[in-house]
């Protein structure tokens, strides 16, 4: 119930787009749509020949269109991996979205069919092969938008760069907070540079969260760079043991800590942690 | 902790705003019944320029260090420039002479303020036997909340604050700098 609300409270393009621009999302789209039906309208007759009888013909398709199904997931969840949201490092989003590709690509290629093949079966229930033929073109369009999104990101935004900042990020708290004061060089430079540039990324996204979260590291960000290396080092966890510790510490620490895990969250893709979690860890 | 540049200025967005540590040396954060945060927390939105020229953090772990190690002590608690030090830590805990000498190392301007919340039948004894830490110039006895709060207050918004005379806060700094290279 819950899941079906939340997908319900949320506009499907959302689960489609993964936060990059309507317009660009809705070319490729069109473009892929165009390709496919001018590959169909030019192919004499509009089907295709099959060598093997049905039950073979369904086994293949069947085989083939669940290594599409599960290379689409895989491909998302990469795409979801590019994104500056927690959510789309989630494996039950990066499946709603699958499900919202399949169901997207099911209902092009099925209008395909009304058009294509439709005018000669006079059945607008495509029979057992078709509907496997049907499976294999629907994941494969599926996959060749998420593919054209990734690629297009991969080449031209700079979400390569989230997970070296994360790491730069976390490794420079981790130094800052282990160290002793005199052996800290650069640490508090490196974790300001990763912040800004990861602060830089949340603030350039619109999905969901993104801005609370930029907003809680600026602020975070903002009283780190004003302070001097003890209360910097205070900021990421060291916290001397004293009954006199002031609470102003551990709400900035705590503060570190929820952007901590939510950064660790978005440093894993959604396939990975499936596997984790395969994996009972 | 840096040495500033002579000429440096603490305005946003270049530079960072000059960190003022207070460092309280007591078992507890309480200060005549109050939190010293929340002390603090009135006081600061009053303050010229907070938080552009000037921030103040209170350090609530002076009195373990000092219980720790008195010496190593003095190179984390140097680079607060406002000490609050409860009687009793002074007092009970045999501490006077690390005390004294740490008081006797601060640079000029480092403002040290006793804090006396014992009856007022008690404080004449308890300022006779404190008088051995008292002497110094840059020791104040505070004996109440409201001059706990101005002593803050003005330290902060006159001495400390680099928007009402900034070589005083760079001097300050870089002798603090100088001591704690000294040391190293």
């Amino acid at each position: 119930m819950g899941t079906l609300s939340s997908i319900r409270s949320t506009p499907f393009s959302e689960f489609l787009i993964f936060g990059r621009s309507q317009t660009k999302i809705f070319a490729i789209v069109a473009g892929e749509t165009v390709f496919l039906g001018a590959t169909f309208f030019v192919a004499k007759p509009p089907f295709l020949p099959i060598p093997f009888s049905d039950s073979v013909a369904l086994l293949i398709t069947g085989l083939l269109a669940a290594a599409f199904a599960a290379t689409l997931y895989v491909l998302l969840s990469g795409l979801g991996y590019q994104t500056y949201s927690v959510k789309f490092h989630s494996p039950v989003h990066i499946l709603k979205c699958w499900a919202a590709y399949l169901a997207l690509s099911t209902v092009v290629i099925y209008l395909g069919y009304l058009l294509l093949v439709y005018p000669y079966t006079r059945s607008v229930v495509p029979q057992p092969v078709d509907i496997g033929i049907g499976a294999v073109f629907s994941t494969g369009y599926a996959i060749s938008i998420a593919g054209i999104i990734y690629g297009e990101s991969y080449f031209t935004d700079n979400t390569n760069s989230k997970s070296v900042d994360i790491d730069q990020f976390l490794t420079a708290a981790k130094d800052l907070q282990g160290k002793p004061e005199p052996e800290i060089a650069d640490e508090p430079d490196q974790l300001i540079q990763a912040g800004d540039s990861l602060l830089t990324g949340l603030q350039a996204s619109d999905l969901e969260r993104t801005e609370d979260l930029a907003s809680d590291m600026q602020d975070w960000l903002e009283t780190f760079k004003q302070r001097e290396l003890q209360g910097q080092k205070k900021m990421v966890g060291n916290l001397p043991n004293s009954n006199a510790q002031f609470s102003v510490w551990e709400e900035r620490y705590s503060a570190y800590q929820n952007l901590q895990k939510e950064l660790e969250q978005m440093d894993r893709p959604a396939t990975r942690r499936v596997l984790l979690s395969i994996r009972g860890k | 902790m840096e040495k500033y540049a002579e000429n440096r200025e603490f305005e946003p967005p270049d530079k960072k705003p000059h960190n003022e540590g207070i460092c309280l040396f007591s078992d507890s954060k309480n200060c005549y019944g109050d939190d010293l945060e929340s002390i603090l927390n009135e006081i600061t939105p009053k303050i010229s320029g907070y938080e552009e020229t000037i921030v103040a953090d209170p350090h609530g772990e002076g009195l373990d260090l000092m219980r720790d190690d008195p010496v190593e002590a003095e190179t984390t608690i140097l680079k607060s420039s406002l000490w609050l030090i409860h009687y009793e830590c002074i007092k009970e805990d045999g501490l006077k002479d690390d005390f004294r000498s740490a008081i006797n190392s601060t640079p000029p301007r480092t403002h040290v303020c006793i804090l006396i919340d014992a009856p007022k039948s008690e404080h004449e004894e308890i300022e006779e036997d404190l008088e051995e830490v008292t002497d110094s110039q840059n020791v104040f006895t505070v004996k109440s909340k409201p001059v706990l709060r101005n002593s803050i207050r003005q330290y902060l918004d006159m001495s400390a604050n680099p928007k009402r005379g900034k070589e005083e806060v760079i001097e300050w700094n870089n002798n603090v700098c100088d001591l704690i290279d000294a040391r190293s």
